[in-house]
């Protein structure tokens, strides 16, 4: 019994101690945004762009065609019913609301949150970011800082592109593709689409892109000087940005909708 | 005029468990004098190159440099220290996603906000010296180890430190040629302009070189020394 409660307990403080942890690495980078300082700005901006290029236009291949899939699919199986639903209404909750941010999130994970814990994982383990200090640069506003604005604007930009691809992409490619009775597909969604939704959905990306920055980051500089454990923390950066991405969704869908 | 002043400053062993750690000692490095390090511990003599780098933090006492006493309260706060302090040891890296002229225009770039990949005209001289002038677009992974320290050194070097902390300087004069000679004579050059050199090395050519003080690491305890 003594065994098991120990146990609970360790495992508790772990995960309050992690929880902590994480608020505080995130409230560093508010500081730091809010901070507007001179020094290295030349050198952060460029990093913020580098960013924003391999998260965002390096995955407009792979998003694109997943948002066209995704759209085709889910019209073509909303006209089946569009006797007994608000075609436009299930598009725009289905689309806007949920999936979009979810998809976008889920690719960033895969391609980018992944790749910044390996990168930055790396960089502790062969004692990069001592060398950074070294030469009187500060690691968290030249590594951290950078890649939270670029990733987070990236997410924004992908689920924005996600959004219009799906629902005008998979438009045209039903109407192209089939003899589907389409309708007044798009004018329905229009009408249904409403301001809420908009700032949901962005509300949705930018937190999701803020979680997933912070909880990429935070593993990479918490590696310890091993080299087997890099895969290890980016094997917990995917686990754990997907499962408080999923969190951060119900929580904000809750709160505007229910 | 000391450059660095320790007063009951003490380092706890690293976490790989191995060495003694550094216990409390007081002890001021002056400015333009040459320290040769002698141990019984390459790990006590690593530590202690840590410490003096203010990469590991002290486990008790004050750490005063250039009359200032560091605040081990956050990394932030040593930012200023560690850029004058060259720092040659086992540990020593290049950043890895960037060419060599970006290592060693890093420190520019970032205090400047100046972005140009031109190298200032002593830096430039250095890497003409130490032969990486050839490799300066490349990044390391690139490039072999003799390279690579080479860049390193030409990096610490061009910081124009006030202190410089060398373990094993002959690891770091792989290439081929008179590295070793190089480095000792440009390293000369900067002590006489006033710079302290801490040292650790098996290469008697190197520490027949320069005359200074020795300091002895035994079982953690730092003493010092004058040797002629």
């Amino acid at each position: 019994m003594k065994v098991i409660a120990g146990y609970t307990g360790r495992r508790t403080l772990e995960f309050i101690n992690y929880i902590l942890n994480v608020f505080a690495f995130t409230f560093r980078l508010f500081e730091l945004f809010l901070s507007q300082k001179a020094t290295g700005r030349a050198l952060v901006k460029k990093a913020v762009v580098e960013q924003i290029y391999f998260t965002a236009v390096q995955a407009l291949p792979i998003i694109t065609p997943i948002a066209l899939m995704v759209g085709t699919m889910l019209i073509v199986q909303f006209t089946k019913l569009s006797g007994d639903f608000d075609l436009g209404k299930v598009t725009v909750v289905l689309v806007v609301r949920e999936l979009g941010p979810i998809i976008t999130a889920l690719l960033v994970i895969l391609r980018s949150a992944t790749a910044v814990t390996i990168e930055i994982s790396s960089m502790t383990v062969f004692n990069e970011i001592e060398a950074l200090e070294m030469a009187g640069v500060d690691p968290m506003r030249i590594l951290s800082f950078s890649r939270f604005v670029g990733i987070t604007t990236a997410v924004l930009c992908l689920f924005i592109i996600f959004d219009i691809v799906a629902i005008f992409g998979g438009y045209v490619i039903v109407w192209v593709a089939s003899d589907v009775p389409m309708g007044s597909f798009l004018t329905l969604v229009a009408k249904a689409i409403t301001g809420t939704d908009m700032v949901v959905g962005l509300l949705k990306a930018l937190s999701f892109g803020v979680a997933m920055t912070v909880i990429s980051l935070y593993h990479g500089f918490k590696t310890k000087k091993i080299i087997t454990l890099i895969p290890v923390s980016a094997s917990k950066t995917a686990v754990q940005s997907f499962f408080w991405v999923m969190v951060i969704n119900i929580f904000i869908s809750a709160v505007f909708y229910l | 005029m000391a450059l660095i002043e320790l007063k009951d400053y003490a380092l706890k062993p690293e976490k790989t468990g191995k060495g003694n750690g550094i216990t409390p000692l007081t002890l001021n490095l002056e400015q333009g004098v040459v320290y040769f390090l002698k141990t019984d511990s390459a790990n006590d003599a690593h530590l202690f190159f840590k410490g003096l780098a203010t990469l590991a933090y002290p486990a008790s006492g004050l750490y005063t440099y250039n009359g200032e006493t560091l605040d081990f309260s956050d990394y932030r706060r040593l930012l200023w220290a560690k850029k004058t302090m060259g720092y040659l040891t086992s540990d020593t890296a290049l950043i890895s996603n960037r060419s060599i002229r970006e290592n060693l225009i890093l420190g520019r770039s970032y205090f400047e906000n100046d972005l140009s990949l031109a190298l200032d005209s002593e830096t430039m001289a250095l890497c003409v010296t130490f032969g990486i002038e050839r490799v300066l677009d490349q990044r390391p992974a690139n490039l072999g180890v003799p390279d690579n320290k080479c860049a390193m050194m030409v990096r610490e070097i061009a910081k124009k430190p006030k202190i410089m902390l060398l373990e094993y300087p002959e690891e770091f004069c792989l290439s081929e040629g008179n590295s070793l000679e190089v480095l000792i004579e440009t390293i000369k050059k900067k002590i006489d302009l006033g710079m302290t050199l801490v040292f650790l090395t098996y290469e008697e050519d190197f520490s027949r070189c320069f005359s200074g003080k020795t300091l002895t690491i035994s079982e953690g305890k730092v003493r010092e020394t004058v040797e002629s």
